[in-house]
């Protein structure tokens, strides 16, 4: 500490070769700065995309305007219950290329 | 000197941002997986609410052997053989011939791989209200309650308007007793 405060006072000049390298170091890290800066504003556009898609399948399940398909369900531990048919799948794509899913009784 | 130590604060802060970033990250993944685990359970609890709400049973106790024997009109409720079940299994624990549990334990599967397999817990108290958890996974994850209270067929006076009490007087004039069940409410909530 005392080292760095002597050299913060110290009134003599820096040669040639330090400024190059302490230069060489600022660009060094502003590039990285940047570089960073460019791929955060990329993630957070495609995080906005994402939620934006997430939420629209989830409206999309909850209003029940997706995709919608038959399916057979079947409740074990009732005695002389079989399979019940007529239950709807509804399906609702994210933009990562997944999927939410719900059934329903009926319509 | 000062521009590394610029540059080791500008790494500092960076990894910083990054590491809480990618934690974020996580947590939007789990936040999908809990959100489906909740559409599937919500959509069995609503199936299940569907198929019980209106339907009754008719309880038959015989006084001699204590036992009852309990029927379900299941062309309506398809599912009513499950209230049936139970409250068979009630009736006799409140007679005082009860050795079975009030309780029904299996599962909700489907004819499609999108959705997992719900396990289910139905159970029934001295009041035959109905009380059923949908989880998944064994249950450590999130949970959907339905509960559904017995309403009395008939008119009867409040003191007999107790289960026990309707048994009774079911000992006494060995008519059939009518229950039904309706209100029901459905809960969403983690089990942890």
């Amino acid at each position: 500490m005392n080292a760095l405060r002597g050299k913060l006072r110290s009134t003599r000049g820096e040669s040639i070769s330090e400024v190059m390298i302490s230069g060489l170091i600022v660009a060094l890290g502003l590039l990285l700065a940047v570089s960073m800066i460019l791929a955060s504003v990329s993630m957070m556009s495609k995080a906005s995309t994402s939620w934006k898609s997430y939420f629209t399948a989830r409206n999309e399940l909850e209003s029940r305007t997706g995709t919608a398909s038959n399916i057979t369900v079947t409740v074990g531990g009732i005695t002389g219950l079989t399979p019940m048919s007529g239950s709807w799948l509804y399906t609702a794509k994210i933009s990562d290329g997944s999927y939410l899913y719900m059934f329903s009784e009926g319509n | 000197m000062l521009a590394l130590l610029v540059f080791l604060l500008c790494a500092v802060v960076g990894s910083v941002v990054l590491a809480s970033a990618s934690a974020a990250a996580g947590r939007v993944k789990r936040l999908k997986e809990d959100d489906q685990a909740v559409y599937t359970l919500t959509s069995a609890a609503k199936m299940f609410s569907k198929e019980l709400d209106g339907a009754s049973c008719a309880i038959s106790y015989d006084p001699d052997t204590k036992t009852a024997d309990v029927t379900a009109d299941t062309g309506e409720h398809r599912m009513a053989g499950l209230l049936a079940q139970l409250t068979k299994a009630e009736a006799e624990q409140l007679a005082g011939n009860g050795t079975a549990a009030a309780e029904v334990k299996s599962t909700v599967s489907f004819s499609t791989a999108d959705l997992k397999t719900v396990s289910y817990d139905a159970t029934m108290n001295s009041s035959y209200q109905l009380k059923v958890v949908f989880t998944i996974d064994g249950g450590t994850g999130q949970q959907v309650t339905l509960t559904m209270d017995a309403i009395p067929y008939e008119n009867i006076s409040a003191a007999a308007a107790t289960p026990y009490a309707r048994i009774n007087a079911s000992d006494e004039t060995k008519i059939p007793l009518s229950i039904s069940w309706g209100n029901p409410s459905i809960t969403v909530g983690s089990a942890e």
